[in-house]
């Protein structure tokens, strides 16, 4: 990829989802500082976002005609370059060191001028619809010329390397639209020989219910090598049809790397690939590229490929019941969580274990800012928009929304997104002693309706108080104070409140360690759960004495 | 569809080898189980646990209260990005902060205020009626203050929407102080003043979500911060002073 990218002579295209490959921002940075080369970088409007523009600006200052792809409900996922509009260089990798270095992924160079062709008509087209990306910041260099290392050792670990092929027919195919899909579905369906399948991400429907029917037929082997992401949660469910359908299902594992393919190849002859996963995401909303050659050779070279993974991975053992801690399968699902489950995996890396009965107060070192009234709402917003990994919070009051009210409701909106950004949102809303409570019933509505997609809310236990109004960012950027989040506060309208932004030099733990350690219902998978909790909580409350004693006895006694 | 004849490609499939597991993650059930292993990100909502000893890979039970991702932290560094976390603010000047549960804002506001020498400011929603326990201390504390000639100003929200029981403490409250000498305004707007600021010889700030009353400076569940810090306690006693200025003295509300 180096080799092609600094051999451009007249221009570089790019439509990439991520980028962050040291070696692949220097060579785009080289090229677009020399001036002789047009660069054009076109991405996916999260590389905007805070933690990522650093790169951005970088470009730009070298010269790179950086471009934004505003978001139309999905994605702009493809990982392709044209150089001088005649070479394609495309696949499901990634430009980051995550993908060269520990994923198993693919990259196809494609010199072929009728391919390229199609590429840089969709890559213009994309580009009417995009937006110049404005640098924020005066001054950037713009003459500097990044050193690159040697340019003859190889960009990563090749396994494999073969000389060129021939393909004799390609077909080419973006998405939203689901042509290719059905293309793809045709193909394979009428497959008489074999199917081989390598995916990241296989859920779908009508993908699944190709591949399924295709088995079912058992006139071919159909085999599928899946990523260990594909055993968790909802993704397993899939798995365990297409194996009971008769598929030959390994997955891959690796301490760091994925399996990243997003490959079929049929009869050993027409290989697909590209940028889109099987998901209704990839078909329906995101901008992806399929990718499908009559190329005997290849597709004989991924084979032998997937063989090798094969090889390394793990057969899937399909269960008879699947004893999954999974919802009912009937169970609404909604933006791609499970209701009533938290989100698995929290970002942030803390360590301590705390004795809950002490949170002790401490002393810190940071920056601070004083944020009064009506300030506080966007600082909380920008707060939220840029956290990266963890969003730890307490609150004492968040009422439900009224008509005509927004702030409540935009807040909402910006913990969900954060959720769905992958950071891990966790909020301990206070519960009131009195069971039948208003804002009981608002803080139980607001962990029903969030934890659905997502955010992951506790209540607090209704024997003591949780008075703290606390926003923690990544461990490391603290808003602290007196604002409740009521219309009202939030507004800066109907109460005047003070609160302050501590922004700490580097993530502390002992936030991790005092949020979490706020005495929470523990049971939180349905609001039938935790009022069931709750009432035993506050009837415990209520006890002394003997009848309290034997009341914990049958608790225990029930457990 | 769009088709293309005559193509030639050329192959080339980045793949490293399957790293051997290493045990580092841990994860704290609520039954005080730990399981120790590996947890593999998947989506931005999907996690699996890879357990180090032999047994099934599994999802991250939703009892599970703690988690620990990579106890090595260059490699959490790495792994998650912690330096964009992190990120210098443009706020340059950095100070030391105490961060105060209740019974910690009950303690360091006490001796802050027996330190006193010039002025002590604050603001509140609400405030003990009682002058027994250690809140007592505190207010016993501003009334010696305010007698050595220490300025001593109490703006409390005395509001239409205020609670009738906050109202009776607060007027308790209030009149007892101003015996001593306090400066007392109340606010009556129909904006309510919810700003809990104490702030001591125009130079430290305690801020946070206590009142001062024998729940938020004992045994609630508070956080609260002080700040030493002429800077920032320049803005807060701007606003401060702000809010005074919107606020009766108590000697005229009597003529209300």
């Amino acid at each position: 990829m180096l080799r092609e990218l600094r051999a451009a002579q007249r221009s570089v295209d790019a439509a990439l989802f991520y980028l962050s490959h040291e070696d692949l921002i220097a060579a785009l940075c080289q090229l677009g500082a020399a001036g002789k080369v047009r660069v054009r970088i076109l991405v996916d409007v999260e590389a905007a976002r805070p933690a990522d523009r650093h790169i951005l600006e970088r470009l730009a200052g070298h010269g790179v005609q950086v471009f934004i792809l505003p978001s139309t409900g999905g994605k702009m996922h493809m990982k392709t370059a044209l150089v001088d509009g005649e070479t394609v260089i495309t696949g499901a990798a990634n430009w980051t060191s995550q993908a060269f270095e520990y994923n198993v992924e693919d990259t196809l160079i494609l010199h072929s001028s009728g391919i390229a062709k199609i590429y840089r008509a969709h890559f213009e087209a994309l580009l009417m619809r995009s937006q110049a990306w404005a640098t924020t910041k005066t001054g950037a260099p713009t003459n500097r010329v990044v050193a690159l290392p040697p340019s003859s050792g190889p960009l990563a670990r090749n396994k494999e390397s073969r000389g060129p092929v021939k393909a004799d027919c390609a077909e080419i195919y973006f998405t939203p639209g689901r042509e290719g899909a059905r293309r793809l579905i045709e193909q394979l369906l009428a497959a008489t020989n074999r199917v081989d399948l390598a995916f990241y991400l296989l859920n779908d429907s009508a993908m699944r219910k190709a591949v399924v029917d295709k088995a079912n037929n058992r006139d071919v082997p159909v085999r599928l090598l899946v990523d260990q992401g594909m055993l968790a949660g909802s993704l397993r469910p899939v798995l365990q049809e297409l194996a009971e359908a008769g598929v030959e299902i390994v997955w891959w594992q690796a301490n760091r790397g994925s399996m990243h393919l997003k490959t079929a190849i049929i009869d050993g002859r027409y290989l697909w690939t590209g940028s889109a996963n099987w998901t209704p995401s990839a078909f329906d909303a995101n901008v992806e590229d399929l990718l499908m050659l009559d190329a005997p050779q290849l597709a004989e070279t991924y084979v032998k490929h997937l063989d090798v993974i094969r090889a390394q991975a793990q057969v899937f053992q399909p269960v008879g019941q699947v004893a999954y801690e999974a919802a009912p399968r009937s169970e609404q699902q909604r933006d791609g969580f499970r209701v009533g489950l938290p989100p698995t995996g929290p970002r942030t890396n803390w360590i301590e274990v705390v004795d809950k009965n002490d949170l002790p107060s401490f002393e810190t070192t940071g920056a601070i800012q004083y944020v009064p009234d009506e300030e506080y709402y966007r600082v909380l917003l920008t707060l939220l928009g840029s956290a990266h990994q963890s969003v730890l919070m307490a609150m004492y009051v968040w009422p439900a929304p009224k008509a005509g009210e927004r702030f409540k409701e935009d807040l909402k909106k910006a913990l969900v997104a954060a959720a769905r950004r992958g950071v891990y949102v966790y909020l301990v809303l206070d519960m009131p002693p009195g069971e039948g409570d208003e804002l009981a019933r608002a803080h139980e509505d607001w962990a029903e309706q969030l934890r659905a997609q997502g955010v992951d809310i506790r209540l607090h236990i209704p024997t003591s108080s949780l008075h703290a109004k606390l926003v923690v960012v990544d461990l490391a950027r603290v808003l602290i104070g007196s604002h409740n989040w009521t219309e009202g506060a939030l507004s800066g309208k109907r109460v005047y409140e003070s609160s302050a932004l501590v922004e700490l030099p580097r993530q502390d733990r002992r936030w991790a360690d005092y949020i979490f350690g706020l005495d929470t219902v523990s049971d939180m998978r349905s609001r039938e759960h935790w009022q069931e909790e709750l009432r035993r909580i506050r009837q415990l409350a209520g006890l002394r004495g003997k009848n309290r004693e034997s009341y914990l006895q049958q608790l225990e006694e029930d457990l | 569809m769009r088709r293309v004849s005559l193509v030639s490609a050329l192959f080339a499939v980045l793949c490293s080898n399957a790293l051997a597991l290493v045990a580092g993650d841990e994860i704290y059930l609520r039954d005080g189980r730990i399981w120790t292993g590996s947890v593999v990100r998947e989506s931005s909502a999907d996690y699996t646990f890879v357990p180090s000893s032999s047994g099934p890979t599994r999802s991250i039970p939703r009892d599970a209260v703690r988690y620990v991702l990579y106890a090595d932290d260059a490699k959490a560094a790495r792994a998650l990005g912690l330096e964009v976390g992190r990120k210098p603010s443009r706020e340059s000047a950095v100070y030391p902060v105490r961060i105060l549960t209740a019974e910690g804002l009950g303690q360091a506001s006490l001796a802050a205020a027996r330190k006193a020498t010039s002025s002590v400011w604050m603001s509140g929603y609400a405030f003990s009626g009682s002058l027994e326990g250690a809140i007592g201390a505190f207010y016993a504390v501003l009334a010696a203050k305010a007698k050595e000639g220490v300025e001593v100003v109490i703006v409390a929200e005395y509001g239409q929407a205020t609670p009738p029981s906050v109202k009776q403490a607060t007027r308790k409250f209030v009149h007892e102080m101003a015996r001593h000498g306090v400066h007392v305004y109340l606010h009556s707007q129909w904006k309510a003043l919810h700003k809990k600021l104490l702030i001591v010889d125009g130079r430290t700030v305690f801020l946070g979500s206590s009142n001062f009353t024998s729940a938020g400076t004992l045994y609630n569940q508070d956080l609260n911060i002080a700040v030493d810090s002429p800077d920032f306690a320049r803005k807060v006693m701007a606003d401060f002073q702000d809010i005074k200025d919107r606020s009766v003295a108590l000697e005229k509300w009597k003529d209300r």
